[in-house]
């Protein structure tokens, strides 16, 4: 049913397989409700019936009817059935055809279905993945994934045999984590594909993989990847108990996924870390770390993450130390000019011109002649027009999106300011506020510090630096109210875990971090230090004092 | 049982923010003229002592809040009372720091801006961490906590570099004698801010390590102590004794003479943001005492509690004084008048009650109840 | 849980609301403002008449200068300071916003009538910064003068006066910057009173302040540092010339830089040094309580920067010479300074600060007579100069041509 199991089978033989059959059955059994005995009827016609009947007739699903058996002798009827354009037309001639239709069977097997099964299995199949099914919704499902299966007359269990084939995107470089040196691989949208970017780096058995379906209508393959010897016990029970309580009808993207099992909905912040390169998944592995990876995206889910993650760049571990200490340090001050540019600079013009310089003051006073908005209306405008600026550059194609962003930045900004619209001053920082969420690595952090920045202005806007000072600690609040998956998002700096510091802000030299038993070492402190303020919980479960009193 | 668990790094941040909080930037010990940076050494030496006797009540009982434990020590109603008194007393403090924060807000910066709002604004905030639970409220002290050393080792640098000390103004020491220090501290230094640090015993039961938390309460009163001796030293050596007696905010009016090369100059707002980051955690702590008090005495969820007691705190800091003199003037009546009660006499006549209470459990213990010195001390 | 969390969000949302209707109550936009760099204090029949110098910013830097003046000056006058600056109001389009004001100028005659009202504004004032220098305009010239006068380099009158008065302070040392704290610690000073430097115009007074004035090479009206006022308590009773000056800044060890002419015996040329380094440190000997003696220990590290003579300068005995006569050249100004102090029974130097610092007993016995001790205790100045070097040369040419 898996690509895996062929690996797993080389790999670590029973216990995938075991797993992988455990979890199938749990699945099926809980998304294919109405699984019905009696479709295994035996009879071929009808068996072949249902499916197309059940399929609404696809002219996608193949069904090729043929006979097992010398001609001359008593012959069995059997048929192979395969969804055209998912499975690989290639190895379902050659292997599974061929091997069916040169497959000479004693005559005396042909009149006992389920032993010619058997024996087509063991002896007659050049393929290496295969198995055989009594669930009727199951080998439906096989099908409907690529794979091919053999129906026999009389036999009430099908042969299901792996031919995942089919179109999809080749690895190609990635196109929104880029690095100038490091490896230029990233996923596709298919989780087999996936699956071996991860394996090819980490080649260890104790690389985990379990998979489930979620989804009631688009049975989407998920697979949970750890090593066993690194990950958190806890945390993969906690994550296979979120995903289990999914319940939801498709799930298209790895962001539907990550909205269900996250700890806190109402948060700006990414409390799940995404990626689409193999790297950073097998990087974060290593760190102890879980990687959810669904079919049909090339964005894989890691966690648990913490609020420094989203600042490190695959890039790191490829340049040197030193340097990547300060690449790392300018992250941060983006994202702290990202928050507070604006604010900051609407508290100082309009609340607190004594601590502008007196030259610099008379420049500004300048520029504000004659202009006619208030700062704060100004700022909100620009940062307005520059967010739709870059909201159109984004869903335009690539050629014309550059023409949308020369013309929105350059040319717009200097008619305005020279109509005398807007401050220079305010084009000068609505633009630095703007290249500063550029530069952080994560995306989908850049776009909550975009969001927060607003309520700082806010807050700026109305009670100078009164207003960011109380912000700036509700936000940290918030920010240490958060967790992922019990790993306090602020963590390793508060809770503060020395080791940890190695690797957070800066980064030292690699023979400093010593060995990957220490990291994770202390990964795993983190984890049960959370444990310790609150068990890894439901979302809301794990706040603070008092909570035992509600 | 409290799932909550605050690490001594924490509590440490917490106790110097609380302590550095309104102090650091009002007159501090200037009843002892030049001297005051002694004075408040002298009253961080008696503060420590004080201290050790709350930690001591904590050690009797590691897990319990205070107001469980005087109903123990002084009997149902007596105990009562005593909670509730404590109850009240936190939230008049939470309140006049809720105004000490307001009125300097509202002298430095916003000064067209109702105090109403400003007030809101700050409680609404405390109201927002507290919310989340003390644990959280104590690891954004860790945060904030590097960010005032950060903010003060830059205006620790500036006021060095514009070269505007003179450290004769701190001359001659002791010229007065040692009776003012000592009038100081009795009047003042040994109860703000040292004494204050009483709202942590509610804290204290959230300790992960009990020793090394009171251990950190050690080393927070030393540090903060020594921070805030320094900058009234150093504002002295800056204006001199008579302009920082008279200065309402003289840590704000040292900072403001304070300039490099016409680049940097004006960082005030820094104090003040110092400031309000440390009312923050004052207020909050204060806050937290009363309402956790409040619901172990009279068994009502925090949560539950937590928003009208806001507003109560909300309401009562925009009573208690109409002027920032009159302000000042009761809080001096107040702090050596009636705090002593609270500060001094409750906690060591628990002390002794406490003594009692030990050396009976001893007694009962010797005589065959073993199981019960069991329970009661699992550690 | 559900219902709590929506009162929770609707206590919040109510809170927001007010906030956020309520509006903004100090938010001030910077064209709103009317940014003051210098406040002129004069006498007038209702008490003072307060001068404002108001930068225009467009003249400045913007695009849309009209060719005005950088500065423009509004006054009014009131019983009070805090009521003349209302007054100005009238007058300005803005709020007039102190917080960038660099120079305040007081008329000699308010100053010798007392400026004790004046200094307590500057002290409560929470907008004007401390690190504002107090000047007073000599008699002949109002402050309001200063305030209105012109300058050609450095565009604001105020700021440029204020880096006059730094860079002077640095390389004549005739002068030290005073702020508004160095004068309340002055006021405060026992039987003393604070110090200020005097400001003048240099020129015609008219056209000091017309545009005018920046369209000649020579301007005709500048404003210049002239002197050091003395106080006495809060009323100006005396004024230091230039070599007093120089002698006072020594006095209270402010000395940076400064210059010393000496003559040569041998053929009665000038020779002019450059004081580079200095320090001084002052002792008090109370070995008689009432007859306390000041001990200025002066030691300046000289270069030779000018030497019209044919003395060998690169003999060390002849430097030890020139060392001598630097040494009573500089003791005399030193001396002048302290007579004329005492003359004005004025502790300007602190002396009694020093007496106290370090024998607070003594002090406090004698502190009551303070007033009548000071004028009559004596002032010991000790000076040991060395020369350093002498620039890129060691010998004058004219020892070359009177050996040849």
């Amino acid at each position: 049913m898996i690509r895996n199991r062929s690996r797993g089978r080389t790999g670590q033989q029973n216990r995938n397989a075991q797993n992988g059959d455990s979890l199938k059955s749990e699945v099926s059994g809980k998304n294919i409700n109405s699984s019905d005995a009696r479709a295994f009827s035996g009879h071929l016609k009808s068996m072949l019936d249902l499916i197309r009947e059940e399929s609404g007739n696809s002219p996608d699903i193949v069904i090729r009817q043929f006979e097992i058996g010398e001609p001359a002798s008593r012959q069995a009827d059997a048929a192979v059935v395969f969804l055209n354009g998912l499975s690989d037309e290639r190895t379902i001639n050659n292997v599974v055809m061929r091997s069916l239709i040169e497959f000479k069977p004693d005559p005396n097997l042909v009149t006992d279905p389920d032993r010619l099964m058997e024996t087509i299995l063991n002896e007659a199949l050049a393929s290496g993945d295969c198995s055989i099914h009594m669930d009727w919704k199951d080998m439906l499902l096989s099908v409907l994934s690529g794979d091919t299966v053999i129906l026999l007359e009389g036999c009430e269990k099908a042969l299901v045999i792996s031919t995942p084939g089919g179109e999809w995107r080749a690895v190609t470089e990635p196109s929104s984590q880029l690095v100038v040196r490091g490896p230029k691989d990233s996923f596709v949208e298919s989780i087999g594909i996936n699956i071996s970017l991860i394996r090819r780096r980490i080649k260890n058995p104790d690389l985990w993989l379990e998979t489930m379906k979620i989804g009631t209508v688009s049975h989407t393959h998920v697979g949970i990847m750890y090593l066993k010897s690194l990950a958190d016990e806890n945390l993969v029970e906690e994550v296979k108990r979120r995903l289990h309580a999914i319940k939801i009808e498709a799930v298209l993207e790895s962001a539907y996924i990550e909205e269900f099992i996250q700890d806190e909905t109402f948060t700006p912040f990414p409390t799940v870390f995404n990626t689409e390169r193999p790297d950073v998944a097998a990087g974060n592995l290593l760190e102890g770390r879980i990687v959810l990876l669904v079919d049909g995206t090339p964005f894989v889910l890691i966690l648990p993450t913490v609020f420094a993650h989203f600042f490190q760049s695959p890039e790191d571990y490829a340049q040197r130390y030193d340097i990547t200490i300060l690449m790392r340090l300018i992250r941060y001050i983006s994202f702290i000019i990202l928050l507070l540019g604006p604010s900051v600079y609407i508290a100082l013009t309009t609340f607190h011109y004594e601590m502008i310089p007196s030259l610099l003051l008379i420049s500004f006073v300048a520029q504000r002649e004659g202009v006619p908005f208030p700062a704060f209306v100004e700022a909100m405008l620009m940062e307005v027009a520059f967010e739709i600026l870059r909201e159109a550059g984004v869903r335009m194609p690539r050629a014309i999106g550059q023409t949308v962003s020369i013309v929105g930045a350059l040319i717009l900004g200097q008619a305005v300011v020279e109509a005398g619209i807007i401050t220079p001053v305010m084009v000068i920082v609505v633009a630095l506020t703007g290249i500063a969420s550029f530069a952080l690595p994560a995306y989908n952090l850049s776009i909550a510090g975009r969001l927060i920045r607003f309520c700082f202005m806010v807050l700026g806007g109305m009670f100078g630096f009164y207003g960011i000072t109380l912000g700036l600690i509700a936000l940290v609040a918030h920010m240490n109210s958060l967790r992922s998956f019990g790993v306090p998002y602020l963590a390793p700096l508060s809770p503060f875990v020395m080791q940890s510091q190695k690797d957070t802000i800066l980064r030292l030299p690699f023979w400093t971090l010593n060995n990957r038993s220490r990291k994770i070492g202390n990964h795993k402190t983190n984890i049960e230090k959370a444990e310790e303020i609150a068990p890894l919980g439901r979302p809301g479960q794990q706040d603070g004092s008092g909570g035992n009193r509600q | 049982m409290d799932k909550t668990r605050i690490s001594s790094l924490q509590f440490f941040s917490l106790m110097v923010l609380f302590q550095m909080g309104t102090a650091l930037v009002v007159n501090v010990g200037i009843l002892a003229g030049r001297d005051a940076w002694l004075a408040i050494l002298v009253g961080m030496a008696a503060g420590s002592l004080l201290f050790a006797v709350y930690a001591n009540l904590n050690k009797l009982f590691p897990d319990m809040q205070p107001t469980s434990y005087c109903k123990v020590l002084l009997g149902k109603y007596l105990g009562t009372a005593v909670g509730i008194a404590y109850v009240v007393f936190f939230l008049h403090k939470a309140s006049r720091d809720l105004m000490d924060g307001g009125l300097l807000v509202l002298a430095s910066a916003l000064k067209e801006t109702p105090l109403m709002i400003i007030n809101l604004l700050m409680i609404l905030t405390v109201a927002y961490a507290l919310h989340k639970g003390v644990e959280v409220l104590a690891r954004t002290a860790f945060i904030f906590l590097i960010v005032v050393m950060v903010i003060g080792a830059f205006i620790v640098l500036v006021v060095f570099f514009s070269d505007i000390m003179n450290l004769n103004r701190l001359r001659p020491i002791l010229g007065g004698g040692v009776r003012d220090v000592f009038v100081s501290v009795y009047r003042q230094n040994y109860q703000f801010p040292f004494a204050e640090v009483i709202c942590f015993v509610t804290v204290m039961p959230s300790l992960s390590n009990k020793k090394g938390g009171v251990k950190a309460g050690y080393l927070a009163i030393l540090l903060s102590g020594l921070i805030l001796s320094g900058a009234i030293a150093s504002t002295i050596a800056v204006l001199g004794v008579d302009i920082t007696e008279r200065s309402v905010f003289p840590l704000l009016t040292m900072i403001g003479k304070a300039s490099i090369a016409d680049f940097i100059q004006r960082t005030d707002i820094l104090v003040v943001m110092i400031l309000i980051i440390g009312v923050f955690f004052k207020i909050s702590l204060f806050y937290y005492a009363a309402v956790i008090g409040m619901s172990d005495i009279f068994k009502i969820p925090y949560r539950k509690l937590l928003y009208p007691v806001a507003v109560v705190i909300l309401l009562f800091s925009l009573m208690i004084s109409r002027s920032f003199s009159d302000h000042l003037t009761k809080g001096g009546e107040v702090l050596y008048r009636v705090d002593p009660v609270f500060f001094v006499v409750i906690p060591l006549i628990l002390f002794l009650a406490g003594f009692v209470y030990k050396f009976r459990l001893k007694r009962q213990g010797r005589s065959g109840a073993q199981s019960r010195e069991d329970d009661r001390s699992p550690n | 849980m559900v219902q709590k969390r929506t009162k929770t969000a609707a206590f919040l949302a109510l809170a927001f609301l007010i906030i956020i209707t309520s509006g903004c109550w100090d938010a001030r936009e910077l064209n709103r403002r009317a940014i003051v760099s210098g406040i002129g204090i004069d006498r007038s029949k209702e008490g003072f008449l307060v001068s404002l110098q108001v930068i225009i910013a467009d003249e400045i830097s913007g695009k849309i200068g009209r060719g005005g003046t950088p500065t423009s000056v509004y006054s009014a006058s009131g019983r009070s300071v805090v009521e003349a600056m209302r007054n100005v109001s009238l007058k300005v389009p803005r709020l007039i916003s102190t917080a960038q004001t660099r120079m305040v100028v007081i008329s000699e005659e308010v100053a010798r009538e007392g400026i004790s009202g004046i200094v307590d504004f500057l002290d409560r004032d929470s907008d004007l910064r401390l690190s504002t220098q107090l000047y007073v305009a000599r008699k002949g010239t109002r402050a309001l003068d200063i305030v209105s006068a012109i300058t050609p380099l450095g565009r604001i009158t105020a700021y440029a006066l204020v880096q006059k008065t730094e860079l002077a302070a640095n390389e004549l040392g005739a002068n030290f910057s005073l702020e508004i704290d160095d004068v309340i610690r002055g006021l405060l000073a026992p039987g003393g009173g604070p110090v200020m430097n005097g400001l003048n115009i240099l020129g015609d007074l008219k056209k000091s302040g017309d545009k005018s004035n920046l369209e000649r090479t020579n301007a005709q009206g500048v404003v210049i540092i002239d002197d050091m006022a003395i106080f006495k308590g809060d009323k100006l009773v005396g004024w230091m010339d230039l070599e007093e000056c120089k002698g006072l800044v020594w006095a209270m060890n402010k000395m940076k830089k400064t210059v010393v002419v000496v003559k040569d015996e041998t053929d009665h040329e000038e020779i002019t040094m450059d004081v580079f380094e200095t320090s001084t440190a002052t002792k008090v000997d109370i070995s008689n309580p009432l007859k306390p003696v000041i001990q200025l220990r002066v030691k300046p590290q000289i270069s030779i920067r000018e030497a019209g003579t044919s003395t060998d300068l690169r003999d060390p005995r002849v430097l030890a010479k020139i060392e001598e006569k630097a040494n009573k050249v500089i003791a005399a100004k030193l001396e002048g300074a302290v007579a004329k102090a005492q003359g004005l029974k004025s502790d300007i130097f602190y002396f009694g600060q020093q007496i106290e610092r370090q024998n607070p007993k003594v002090w406090s016995r004698i502190s009551g007579q303070w007033e009548a001790i000071y004028p009559t205790i004596e002032v010991r100045c000790e000076v040991e100069s060395i020369i350093r070097n002498t620039q890129m040369r060691d010998r004058s040419y004219k020892y070359n041509i009177k050996s040849k």
